[in-house]
């Protein structure tokens, strides 16, 4: 399941990609183990889950209080 | 003013005062089912916040925030003559997820706790269980219930009535773990990793 383990399963065979979202937000492509297939992430979706992770690290530390 | 007083007064640590014994164990498992929640609090107002838009209507639903990926799959046409240069095709497809399926949440609990302590008695008091009570629970096994007062057992300082510096041990132990997440976020999760359907991108140029 997606989140849980940090895989996506792929929309063509359904076969669990695992993905590391710091990569992605790098750029990076990650192929299913099955069919070959990549995925990616969009460049106009990079800033919103920058910005969300930003703030899960500052939820972390406590740095918003 | 004086009321600023009697509340530093209340609040002021009292190391040597009696307690009864459901207080002293009752105060840490307290204090971390109190931490706990505001975890929990916190995870989920960070999630609504981030991961939810809010709708303007009557409904106060909320709306998952969806991210855009991309699918990119080579494609071999077999009408085609591997020399010819349409043979194989890179296929890009656009599909969208939830923002919080990719957003590592990991729902930190505390979820074991061990209180260590040697307590002093310093006083016992019992009551008779009355009627009413007995009536309430249907059986009445106790007649008389007690309770324990005490302090923590410490060590003191110094030999001189001025000097002597008391001192009480209380160990708390706490192990936090990540937990399952909510039941709610788990079948959103479920949801929507059994339904990525991919569609195509008319705007994404095929042969890129």
């Amino acid at each position: 399941m997606i989140n849980q383990d940090n895989t996506i399963p792929c929309p063509v065979c359904k076969t669990p990609i695992p993905f590391n979202v710091q990569s992605l937000m790098a750029g990076v492509n990650f192929s299913c183990p099955k069919c070959f297939a990549s995925i990616g992430l969009s460049k106009e979706s990079v800033p919103v889950v920058e910005d969300t992770m930003q703030k899960l690290e500052a939820l972390k530390t406590n740095k918003n209080k | 003013m004086a009321d600023l007083a009697d509340r530093n007064q209340k609040l002021k640590p009292q190391t040597n005062s009696e307690l009864s014994i459901d207080s002293l164990i009752s105060a840490p498992l307290v204090a971390a089912s109190k931490a706990n929640a505001e975890m929990m609090l916190g995870q989920t107002h960070f999630v609504l916040r981030n991961c939810f838009s809010k709708r303007k209507d009557e409904t106060n639903s909320y709306d998952p925030v969806m991210i855009q990926m991309s699918l990119t799959q080579s494609v071999i046409n077999n009408d085609k003559n591997p020399s010819e240069d349409d043979y194989m095709t890179i296929r890009k497809i656009n599909f969208e997820v939830p923002l919080f399926c990719l957003i590592p949440m990991n729902s930190l609990a505390i979820d074991k706790i061990t209180v260590d302590f040697d307590m002093e008695v310093t006083s016992t008091s019992s009551w008779n269980i009355g009627d009413d009570e007995s009536q309430k629970t249907g059986k009445r096994v106790l007649k008389k219930q007690a309770q324990l007062n005490g302090k923590i057992k410490g060590g003191s300082k110094g030999d001189s009535q001025y000097t002597k510096d008391s001192t009480s041990k209380l160990k708390v132990h706490i192990n936090a773990s990540p937990l399952p997440l909510p039941l709610g976020m788990l079948t959103i999760l479920d949801l929507y990793s059994k339904n990525i359907n991919p569609s195509s991108n008319s705007n994404t140029n095929n042969n890129d």
